[in-house]
């Protein structure tokens, strides 16, 4: 049954960023810049227009890989559960938060400033789910941050403002730190960037993305399923010359020739397509595709809409085995349009 | 002077962001052009006549200008480039008439400008001195 996810960006002077389970609430026009895509971490740097920026850095925990036949054997034993499994070593969040501070030192000393910087004792917060310390420091220019441990998810974060002395860091610091969540609450991920706020079961792995002006796209994978969330600016220019199901069928080349219109998201008329491709070619390039495995993602189902509020057109697609849930409605309708205008 | 002598050695002028901002695209008078009916500008840039153009005018057919066909959002920031706005304000109306989030429309806006002022079909100037 899918339901109906609460709009998240609804105040309207600020701009949610989600990226791989990491969410947080920055001033309005502060823009996503910098990412990565480790497999056992990940970066994420936001600009404001003016001076200052937020960069936010985490760590998966995660085992150490196998080196020798020994490791494998133990790996395969754990595994097959005979043995225990390792409990692993939690990090020092004060060296590892001052072997971060030292770097910092390094950059500041090109500024040729004193660098100076404080950490604060390390307390509980989230009920007791985060240990944190909280730090600062200046030289040149000055930070405010975070670094904790998140005992739900095992994830170790290090988060921080940066600015120039005259910018309100520990201001915009207080909004962001408030706002920030290092796993999704409900097994859901939030993808939120540039205005776009999408979200996907926490199981797929993002694989694929492009950012360019005017055209969004992150593709998600699980297993064989492949899920694509899109979003085009300018659905005036676009839609001037064709139809919606037109442009779809142009743009999205659906493998499902029936369309069906009359379907409403979000208070704007979409179009959609469900079921199998009928032509064998386009199978076999699916079961290709999907790893020729035994449960191919040879189903497919994807919906486009246009919102006329925000002048963009969003467009679903899932690729799935015929015995996984068809995720499409509820994807769908946990994409923001005008809603997260900011 | 080592850029002079040494032309691999030559930086590139640093500018500020906001001096950017601050200047004034200015549409070249020497360009003609009109709007059709679905909003879309062409351009005419008149060729150079030089000795090689008349000589080649007497054994071919060679066009006294050419034409440049601008898409709906390049004819309206086209339209903005009349000396009055400066590149900061035509980003703003940009975002504003096409609903587009701003860091999108300045790296567009910005890189369209570089390549209309690299074509020379516009110049810039500052309000207070002419600076190209």
């Amino acid at each position: 049954m899918p339901t109906t996810a609460p709009n998240i960006t609804s105040a309207k002077n600020k701009t949610l960023i989600g990226w791989q389970g990491i969410r947080f609430v920055l001033p309005a026009d502060w823009n996503l810049t910098g990412f990565s895509m480790e497999p056992n971490g990940g970066y994420l740097k936001v600009d404001s227009p003016g001076t200052m920026f937020a960069q936010v850095r985490w760590t998966e925990r995660s085992a150490p890989k196998p080196r020798t036949l020994f490791d494998y054997t133990l790996q395969a034993l754990r595994r097959l559960r005979i043995i225990k499994p390792k409990v692993m070593d939690e990090p020092e969040l004060r060296s590892v938060l001052e072997a971060f501070l030292v770097d910092t030192r390094k950059q500041a000393r090109k500024s040729k400033s004193a660098f100076e910087y404080r950490i604060k004792p390390r307390v509980e917060e989230a009920g007791g789910m985060r240990q944190a310390h909280h730090f600062s420091w200046t030289g040149g220019d000055q930070g405010q941050g975070k670094i904790w441990r998140c005992s739900a998810c095992g994830r170790t974060v290090i988060a921080q403002i940066v600015g120039r002395a005259r910018d309100e860091v520990a201001q915009t610091a207080a909004g962001f730190f408030s706002s920030m969540t290092d796993h999704p609450e409900d097994g859901w991920v939030t993808w939120a960037l540039y205005d776009f706020v999408g979200a996907a079961p926490a199981d797929f792995r993002l694989v694929r993305h492009k950012l360019m002006s005017g055209y969004l796209l992150l593709e998600l994978e699980r297993r064989s399923e492949r899920l694509r969330l899109e979003r085009w600016g300018l659905a005036s220019v676009a839609l001037k010359r064709f139809t919606l199901a037109d442009w779809f069928r142009k743009v999205c080349d659906p493998p499902v020739a029936a369309l069906e219109e009359g379907v409403e998201r979000h208070g704007h008329p979409c179009v959609q397509a469900r079921g199998k491709p009928a032509n064998l070619v386009r199978t076999a390039v699916l079961w290709f595709r999907s790893g020729a495995t035994l449960r191919p993602a040879l189903w497919y189902s994807g919906c486009a809409w246009a919102c006329q509020e925000s002048n963009r057109i969003y467009a679903v697609q899932l690729w799935r085995s015929r015995r996984s849930p068809d995720l499409l409605d509820e994807v769908a309708d946990r994409c923001e349009c005008h809603g997260s205008q900011s | 002077m080592a850029g002079r002598a040494l032309p691999f050695l030559k930086l590139a002028p640093h500018v500020d962001r906001q001096v950017v901002f601050r200047l004034r695209p200015v549409r070249n008078a020497l360009v003609e052009w009109d709007v059709n009916a679905d909003g879309e500008a062409l351009l005419r840039i008149p060729l150079r006549e030089n000795r090689v153009s008349r000589v080649l005018r007497i054994i071919a057919p060679v066009p006294s200008s050419r034409s440049i066909q601008l898409d709906e959002v390049g004819t309206f920031v086209w339209g903005l480039c009349d000396g009055s706005n400066t590149v900061e304000g035509i980003v703003q109306k940009t975002c504003l008439q096409y609903k587009m989030n701003r860091r999108e429309v300045e790296l567009s806006v910005t890189a369209y400008l570089q390549m209309l002022a690299e074509r020379n079909l516009i110049g810039f100037y500052e309000k207070a001195r002419a600076s190209k």
